[in-house]
């Protein structure tokens, strides 16, 4: 099942990485933005089915970017992807409405949220 | 130094990056060297009046002398013309045209020069000191300040890529410390749990798991852009202060 994605994430690296796990399974990746402004901007100009959004970003963080996006569009499909720990943002995250966490070590573990 | 001690080394300079640093520093002793660095662009600032003062100053000097040699036959005539009163030999008036116009054109000269230098200063010398700067920072493991300004010309261009190598530095290392620290966790538990049934793979278990702890100190080494490393676990510090923020908002 091919979704359109939005890649959120402030390093280049780090965003190839996401679109590579993305690919094989047939996922499109519509968009990439390296920070929340961006994020927001491209969300609604793309109206992704998921965004993989990092959370440590300058300009603007991916919580906040979230909730903006959240604020714009209640359906908005978010998965967080980032190096911290879940469990500070755990209570937080499924507070706004996001779909999930995935700690970036094991990033693969995207895919099985995006199926669900 | 063990980790105990690293944590509470960075504990204030993760909380602030640039406030704290500075009423830091003389109290630790010992880490004088990151002084210079924890200053985001603190030596660009000094730098920069430094280099505009000397080139306006260089120039005053110029231009000084370049009046007194025009100026020079002038006073010359005058001085002359005061102690011979009975010579009458009154100055060709072409000849002060001709000075006069001589000034007027180094004048403008000069200032022409000041304008293009002070431009070339501003648009090319101070970025690249800039960049300078922030690239010695990251290169001496610092990635909490990146190159800051506009990034639309070919310099900020350049300051633009040197942030991204950062980031994508910072990226690289908390994977492989994520990775190091849960792998040896692993490790260490797979030995404590099969030490009697498996003991020289148990031995081995524990070697992979103390380099795997290298790694993590090593990574440990680093200042990252909001993210604190401690025990085994990657935190914002910055965190409650800016989901503080997002509420009140």
């Amino acid at each position: 099942m091919s979704k359109r994605i939005l890649v959120v994430d402030d390093s280049s690296m780090m965003r190839k990485m996401i679109t590579k796990i993305l690919f094989p399974p047939g996922h499109v990746v519509v968009g990439e933005a390296k920070n929340g402004l961006e994020a927001i901007e491209l969300y609604k100009k793309l109206r992704p089915d998921i965004v993989t959004m990092d959370i440590t970003m300058r300009e603007m963080d991916g919580i906040t970017a979230a909730k903006e996006i959240l604020d714009f569009d209640g359906d908005a499909r978010i998965i967080f992807l980032s190096n911290l720990d879940e469990a500070k943002y755990r209570d937080e995250i499924k507070e706004m409405g996001a779909v999930g966490f995935v700690n970036k070590y094991q990033s693969r573990e995207i895919l099985g949220l995006i199926d669900e | 130094m063990n980790d105990q001690e690293r944590t509470k080394m960075k504990r204030p300079t993760a909380s602030n990056p640039i406030a704290a640093d500075a009423p830091r520093e003389p109290a630790e002793g010992g880490s004088a060297v990151r002084k210079a660095s924890d200053i985001p662009g603190g030596k660009a600032l000094l730098s920069q009046g430094k280099v505009l003062v000397l080139f306006l100053g260089v120039l005053t000097v110029l231009f000084a002398a370049n009046l007194l040699v025009v100026m020079a036959p002038v006073a010359e005539e005058a001085a002359a013309g005061v102690a011979l009163e009975e010579k009458p030999a009154p100055p060709a008036p072409w000849l002060e045209a001709y000075q006069r116009r001589v000034l007027i054109a180094t004048a403008a000269a000069y200032l022409a020069f000041a304008v293009c230098g002070i431009l070339v200063i501003q648009q090319v010398l101070l970025p690249i000191i800039r960049i300078r700067e922030t690239t010695r920072e990251i290169a001496e493991g610092n990635l909490r300040n990146l190159v800051a300004g506009r990034y639309e010309r070919s310099l900020g261009h350049l300051g633009a890529m040197i942030n991204d190598i950062a980031m994508n530095l910072q990226e690289i290392l908390m994977l492989a410390w994520n990775n190091a620290h849960k792998n040896a966790v692993t490790a260490d538990r797979i030995a404590e749990q099969y030490a009697d049934e498996i003991r020289e793979a148990a031995g081995e278990l524990r070697g992979i798991a103390e380099n795997l702890r290298a790694m993590e100190v090593l990574v440990q080494e680093y200042d990252f852009y909001h993210v604190q490393l401690e025990s085994g676990s990657a935190v914002d510090p910055e965190a409650d202060k800016s989901a503080g923020k997002r509420s009140s908002s």
